[in-house]
């Protein structure tokens, strides 16, 4: 059955909605060898098709539909990794957390690069230069100026805008400006309780 | 939302921030309240719009203006003074929205960026752009960088007659015919909207102060012109 592996690569995307799976290099190289072998024979079959022979007209046509969908299916894995990876930069910020890093592969790494420096760029000119503005906080409407925090892991000390220095220790309540824990919420280290 | 909207103009006047003016292209002065006001409407336009609108640029930059101004002011009030607290939100409450306008306009350019690539590239000269020069170069690096990816990753290693995609085929358009609430904000005489066959059209009269669930192709126009705002 031609495609199988394609699919399969696609199937994996669909079931792993959540988080993304780790890159199936050994898929993509499968989809890529069967597209080769695939090429080759239609090479072989057109040209004798050419000499003459008009019997090998549909196989090269059934080899050419399973090279188009081998393709779609190869873009449609990529170009959805791509998406969540963008995803992950306005979830997470500009550093990945470790085990996503292990997830992704080289030139994935390097896009979400180029992405994160993208966007940086764009949110400096935003204001005349003299004032940037953080595009990925302030993600809900502010009810308060404070919120009580639970530190969930141990994060050792934190300066707050105002100058205050906080200890994080693992359990330990804070009440603190929401501005400065949103990226920390974002992260995992701190926690929201009301 | 109306509570919402009457807290920030209550404080603004309240708090003596309405004597900052900020100026339009048309040299009109907008008070501060007015400008927050403006840039709430445009915020939930862009909002419910199925497709980007004009970008408001001077109100974006007038008013981070006024929340840097409203800041350093902030400076010289200790901190337990109960207008701090006030003024802190409101820099806040202005902050998410111009934050939020942003987003959403980021968000959309993401969506339709072959549409609106192809767009600028057949925009004339004198016709007014749909994105800033910054969004523009955001953009086009990341339409780039997609390209790029895609063919390091995939399209090199493929047979030589099947290395480029059309993109053209790809992109996905805004739906125009998508259906949103409105409210009129002054008399529109002859909408056109279609009549259910694929032909025809009826002009429809809109009062002032009417609401109506229309066809987003229908008062596109009318939205430019601030006649009418999305609910």
């Amino acid at each position: 059955m031609f495609a199988q592996k394609g699919v399969e690569l696609v199937q994996e995307l669909e079931r792993a909605r959540d988080f993304l799976p780790p890159f199936n290099e050994d898929g993509v190289r499968q989809v890529l060898e069967e597209m080769r072998a695939l090429f080759e024979e239609n090479q072989r079959d057109a040209s004798s098709a050419v000499a003459g022979e008009s019997e090998y007209i549909t196989s090269v046509h059934i080899r050419h539909c399973a090279l188009e969908r081998n393709k779609r299916c190869l873009m449609a894995y990529l170009y959805n990794r791509l998406e969540r990876i963008k995803e992950h930069r306005w979830h997470f910020g500009s550093v990945l957390p470790s085990d996503i890093k292990a997830n992704i592969c080289e030139p994935e790494a390097q896009f979400f690069i180029k992405y994160s420096k993208s966007l940086a760029a764009y949110m400096k000119s935003i204001g005349e230069g003299s004032y940037s503005l953080d595009l990925t906080q302030n993600l809900k409407p502010p009810k308060n100026l404070y919120i009580q925090v639970k530190c969930t892991t141990e994060f050792g000390e934190f300066e707050t805008e105002d100058g205050d220095i906080v200890v994080l220790k693992k359990n330990s309540l804070h009440l603190l400006p929401r501005v400065q824990c949103e990226l920390l919420i974002a992260q995992g280290i701190l926690e929201h309780v009301s | 939302m109306a509570s919402y909207s009457g807290n920030l103009t209550q404080l603004s006047d309240l708090f003596g921030t309405a004597d900052t003016i900020s100026e339009t292209e048309d040299a009109e002065f907008l008070s501060a309240s007015e400008a927050v006001k403006k840039l709430e409407e445009s915020w939930l336009n862009e909002m419910l719009a199925p497709e980007l609108l004009s970008p408001q640029t001077e109100l974006v930059d007038c008013l981070l203006e006024q929340t840097k101004n409203m800041e350093e002011n902030l400076m010289a009030i200790s901190k337990s003074d109960f207008r701090f607290a006030l003024h802190r939100m409101e820099v806040e409450r202005i902050r998410y929205v111009v934050t939020s306008y942003l987003r959403i306009r980021l968000e959309k350019i993401e969506k339709f960026l072959g549409y609106l690539l192809n767009n600028e590239n057949k925009r004339q000269r004198n016709e007014p752009s749909l994105l800033t020069e910054d969004e523009l170069k955001f953009a086009q690096e990341l339409n780039s960088n997609t390209e790029t990816h895609l063919k390091t990753l995939g399209l090199r290693h493929m047979p030589t007659n099947m290395r480029e995609i059309n993109t053209q085929k790809f992109i996905t358009t805004p739906n125009r015919d998508s259906y949103v609430f409105v409210c009129v904000k002054d008399d529109a005489p002859s909408v056109l909207v279609s009549d259910g066959t694929s032909e025809g059209e009826i002009e429809v009269e809109l009062l002032k102060n009417s609401q109506h669930l229309l066809p987003y192709r229908s008062i596109s126009s009318l939205l430019q012109n601030n006649t009418v705002n999305l609910l």
